[in-house]
């Protein structure tokens, strides 16, 4: 196959920056849909009289718009400028594991497909808003299944998004070329570290809210349908993961827009490793924070105080990122390019937006300021105004860099100034709308409201428009522009310098040779996809799915489980401070941290609702402490079948790995069998059941989501066993042994917690 | 083989704790102080199988940062949630 | 707004304007220099880029912790006085020495409940001069009572119980005032019309009323 356009290779790619292409393009279409939705919207509210949206649309509308433009626009634009230009800026050759970077891409544009599906559906979609407060989301409130498929959607997204922040930390901590210490990281990867590691830490909390919200409309389970758990238990775990979320959002934007000042101030960043401190003091205190989400909830005042004070203090390095990038301007060389503006604009924004926010970290003003639209201006501003205005600027700065042609400028600039215009004029209004409460289609009551609203849907009517005209411009350059210099920018950065000429993935460049194209990251997701259907829809179709998925992934590894030796594996060039890691071990360990928090969440919500109840039954009238002993200790001894095993073959002991392997598997099955075949039946007979109450619910959820893991890790060792049988594992080349191990480890650890909580406490 | 001996040792070690959260169960005192010792015993036997038997005790400690900062995020989540509401 | 402004509104737009300023301050400072660089600093197209000695880090180190601590202090600043005025806002005074009213908000309206156990739907009167303690709660999914005029509003939730409280001002020559009551979280389709009617009443009329409810049926205007 040689170049041109061909769908099979969009189909099939794993390149960073072909996926990168991809998901600009998707989330660009999705940000057309979504801006197509907030237009309804804004012509709803500036004419309420004329019905445009009747309320159960306008929730879905306002969902819907939420929802897509956070999770499907902003954050995987970020992710497309992070694809392709930080293997570019670090020197890497692509992602740590580009197969799963497809699968990501996949789930991305399947799950955003899956939740503009659940408008269609019968009874209509989501309209709780894109923050689905329980209990409002509960199936008692919102009985459309198309409430179920959005939240599959939901989980489907948070799938991709943990594995591609597994996928981005490998790739920065271990694939930099030599030389790329720490120290020389190009700031936009910083941006993009930043932005990752806050994903894997945040978005399982949010996958938790989803299992239990699923298993709550699907299974009948109570957690949020209970008053122990409820409003606030949802409120916890949603705002755990939706705090962070908006500094993932606006993350990139400052790594592009600390990539993009200084090269048209023409100065370096000023104080460039402290605004690394900073960035990562800003990311690291957004975990820290979440509670002012929930200041009127009545819960503990001296909790919401403790949150107060630690919202205010992240404004400290935040301005210290902002002024960094003003402080570079000072005494340089300014240069007014499109991007610049756009940087310049986003500058302004999150100036603006970031002082309103300030607001909001005060319990006292919360008092007036929750619900009403002075936080939508303040959100907008920032999420909108800085994170497009600087993804922008960041799409015109590398547009040269991915094409290889320049862009009309008058045309852009021109624009610019209308879109600005447009901006302020549609969401400045809405400070002075503090009494209007969001989420509201009409306001009868209120007429003097009116004004405002027309001002600030005429704004966007004059934004909207200069955007799309924007796109049109660039898409008409991208055939027709003019061919660019090298380094149109004179930029610094080393995508500019290291690697002279466009970086092309629309041309033949570099090769569209048959190697790393696979359409198993396609396939994969789509049954994937199907599976979610199926848990929302039908268990017939999530269980036949799931067998497909099982084949296909065995047919992901054939290779492995074929070849007899592996090539030694790559060796990282620069990898301080990890230095005993492979490439995958580093995987697996990212990879455990968000199910830490992944398992933590669930246990905590158990232990939540237990602390809420005035009641509980005692562990030994419920459950069998013998059998859980018995599991426990089988657990414990699987473990140490599997360490063994793997010291076997370190000392090139084949028939002591096999021995190991395999008394692992049956020990793994022995659980299983036992848990489902005998203790649960047992528990059932009694009447023990997910319609009995808080007490089953959370045991069953909690063990049940612990016994997947142990199937998933079953499937694993049977992987080893089978390439070990092969002679697949020697003295120097036995790291999946390990590294299963490791995931192995980790389960067992669990069930040491799961083991008390619910049957000796 | 020396090794193994290790492991198996470890082994030992955790079965022995096991029993020994069943029985803590026994003791006459306070529900939460029964409670908090079975959960020191857990954390004891988590972290003597993620330092052993996941090797975190023999990697870079830096790999240790991992898990670490998930944990207190946790704490910080499971703290937060509980005492909001008592 | 011609109506009397409510007590708890003034601490309220006190602070606001606090922050208001301080914020007006700090942005327009920062805002000032950005404009002011950009159109100072401006490069000619051409021109060679002028030799630039950059700064020692410790001289932007020490001018990182001079931002940050003055950023601390304002700060800190806005949070005693914010702690102030919450205090002010979320606990309210005494039950012996104020009137207690329950609401319970659901899908979509608010009921209140008088000490006497006499109910409206949509209406709440409360006398003026007097502490009025609003004790919230829902009986279907999350809501929020909300009384813009008085700035003040409190999430009901099922299960819990939330106080907010005011004190309503005096209505004036014309006896009673009424302020809009409005739900502040999204609760389903009927979230746009929940809405309700506080009615700020002069005691005596208001006692006049309170005391007729003894022979009204359950539940009326």
């Amino acid at each position: 196959m040689s170049g041109g356009f061909s769908i099979r290779r969009w189909l099939t790619t794993t390149n960073h920056k072909e996926i990168g292409i991809l998901y600009m393009v998707t989330s660009l279409y999705f940000l057309v849909f979504a801006g197509f939705l907030a237009g309804s919207m804004r012509t709803q509210l500036a004419f309420p009289w004329l019905g445009l949206l009747d309320p159960f649309r306008y929730g879905q509308t306002v969902t819907l718009h939420g929802l897509i433009m956070i999770l499907w626009f902003l954050s995987p634009l970020g992710i497309a400028f992070a694809n392709y230009f930080v293997p570019l800026q670090i020197g890497a050759k692509d992602l740590a594991f580009p197969r799963l970077n497809a699968v990501s891409y996949w789930l991305y544009l399947f799950s955003g497909l899956m939740l503009v599906s659940s408008v269609f559906m019968p009874g209509g979609g989501p309209d709780t808003g894109w923050t689905l407060y329980a209990p409002l989301a509960t199936t008692q409130y919102t009985p459309q299944p198309g409430m179920t498929v959005a939240v599959l959607a939901l989980g489907l997204l948070a799938a991709s998004v943990t594995i591609s922040s597994v996928n981005f930390i490998t790739t920065i901590v271990w694939c930099r070329r030599k030389g790329m210490s720490w120290r020389v990281l190009p700031v936009f990867t910083w941006g993009v570290l930043a932005t990752v590691a806050l994903m894997l830490y945040a978005f399982p909390s949010l996958g938790v809210g989803i299992i239990l919200l699923t298993a709550d409309r699907v299974l009948g389970t109570m957690y949020f349908s209970s008053l122990q758990g409820g409003g606030i238990l949802w409120d916890q775990l949603f705002w755990f993961f939706g705090h962070p979320e908006v500094y993932i959002v606006v993350l990139p934007a400052l790594g592009v827009m600390a990539e993009v000042i200084p090269t048209f101030a023409r100065r370096p960043l000023f104080g460039k490793q402290i605004w690394v401190v900073e960035l990562t003091l800003v990311t690291v205190l957004s975990i820290m924070v979440w509670v002012h989400h929930m200041f009127l909830t009545g819960i503990s005042f001296d909790v919401r105080e403790t949150f107060m004070l630690t919202t205010l203090a992240i404004s400290v390095p935040f301005e210290g990122v902002v002024v960094g990038m003003v402080l570079t301007l000072r005494k340089a060389s300014i240069r007014i390019t499109v991007p610049m503006l756009y940087a310049f604009g986003a500058l302004f924004f999150v100036i603006l937006g970031g002082i309103t926010g300030v607001f909001q970290a005060s319990i006292a003003l919360d008092y007036a300021l929750r619900g009403g639209y002075f936080i939508v201006g303040h959100f907008h501003y920032v999420m909108v105004g800085t994170t497009i205005f600087g993804l922008w600027a960041g799409l015109f700065y590398w547009f040269p860099k991915m094409t290889g042609r320049m862009f009309n400028e008058w045309i852009a600039k021109l624009l610019f100034v209308v879109q600005f215009v447009g901006f302020n004029l549609l969401y400045f209004p809405m400070f002075f709308l503090m009494d209007m409460p969001r989420r509201v289609s009409e306001y009868p009551l209120n007429p003097e409201w009116i004004p405002l609203n027309l001002l600030s849907t005429a704004g966007a009517y004059i934004w909207a428009p200069a955007g799309l005209l924007g796109l049109l411009n660039l898409a008409y350059a991208l055939f027709k522009g003019r061919k660019s210099e090298e380094n149109p920018w004179q930029a610094q950065a080393p995508e500019w310098v290291n690697l002279p000429g466009p970086i092309v993935a629309l041309s033949n460049l570099n090769g569209y040779a048959e190697e790393g194209y696979t359409h198993l990251p396609l396939v994969a997701s789509f049954l994937i996809l199907l599976f979610a259907y199926g848990v929302a829809l039908s268990p017939s179709l999530a269980l036949v799915s799931l067998a497909a998925i099982l084949v296909t992934t065995a047919y992901w590894f054939r290779d492995h489980i074929r070849e007899k030796f592996s090539i030694v594996g790559e060796r990282a060039a620069e990898n301080w401070p990890f230095f005993t890691q492979s490439k995958e071990k580093l995987g697996v360990w990212v990879f455990l941290a968000s199910e830490i928090i992944i398992f933590g969440s669930i246990i905590s919500s158990y232990l939540y609702v237990r602390v809420a109840s005035i009641t509980w039954p005692a562990a030994t009238q419920t459950h069998n402490l013998t059998i859980g002993t018995l599991n426990t200790i089988i657990l414990l001894t699987s473990s140490l079948s599997i360490i063994l095993a793997l010291q076997s073959i370190k000392e090139g002991n084949r028939k002591g790995l096999i021995a190991g392997l395999g008394a692992t598997m049956i020990l793994g099955v022995a659980f299983l069998a036992i848990k489902l075949g005998f203790e649960w039946p047992e528990l059932l007979a009694k009447g023990f059941n997910l319609s009995s109450g808080l007490a089953a619910d959370t045991y069953y959820a909690t063990t049940g989501a612990h016994a997947i893991h142990v199937a998933v890790g079953l499937v694993a060792v049977i992987y080893l066993l089978a390439k070990a049988v092969r002679g697949g594992f020697t003295v120097e080349n036995h790291h999946a042994v390990e590294n299963v191990g490791v995931y192995w480890h980790f389960v067992d650890i669990v069930w040491m917690f799961l083991f008390p909580l619910f049957y000796l406490i | 083989m020396k090794e193994k001996g290790f492991y198996v040792a470890v082994w030992g070690i955790l079965v022995l704790a096991t029993i020994l959260e069943v029985a803590t169960r026994s003791i006459q005192a306070a529900a939460i102080v029964v409670a908090f010792g079975i959960i020191i015993i857990s954390i004891t036997k988590a972290v003597l199988i993620a330092s052993i038997y996941q090797h975190l005790w023999y990697e870079g400690k830096i790999l240790s940062l991992l898990p670490a900062v998930a944990l207190i995020a946790l704490t910080l989540l499971l703290l937060t949630a509980i005492l909001g509401v008592m | 707004m011609t109506s009397p402004t409510p007590l708890t509104a003034e601490a309220w737009w006190g602070l606001f304007q606090i922050f208001l300023v301080v914020g007006f301050i700090a942005g327009a400072t920062v805002m000032s220099a950005l404009i002011y660089y950009a159109l100072r600093y401006r490069g000619k197209e051409g021109e060679p880029v002028p030799h630039y000695e950059m700064p020692p880090l410790s001289q932007r180190a020490k001018e990182a912790v001079v931002f940050a601590s003055i950023s601390a202090v304002i700060l800190f600043g806005l949070a005693v006085v914010s702690l102030r005025v919450a205090d002010q806002i979320q606990y309210p005074p005494p039950r012996n020495e104020s009137l207690v009213i329950q609401v319970t908000a659901f899908q979509w309206d608010f009921r209140f409940t008088y000490p006497n156990g006499y109910s409206t739907l949509g209406v709440c009167r409360v006398p003026a001069g007097r502490n009025v303690i609003f004790n919230v709660t829902s009986t279907d999914v999350f809501h929020d009572f909300g009384i813009p005029d008085f700035r003040t509003k409190i999430d009901a939730i099922p299960g819990r119980y939330n106080l907010c409280w005011i004190v309503a001002p005096d209505p004036g020559p014309s006896g009673s005032v009424s302020y809009q009551i409005k739900c502040y979280e999204l609760c389903g389709a009927g979230h746009p019309l929940m809405m309700s009617n506080l009615l700020d009443m002069a005691p005596d009329q208001y006692d006049q009323w309170y005391r007729g409810t003894a022979s009204m049926p359950m539940g009326g205007p």
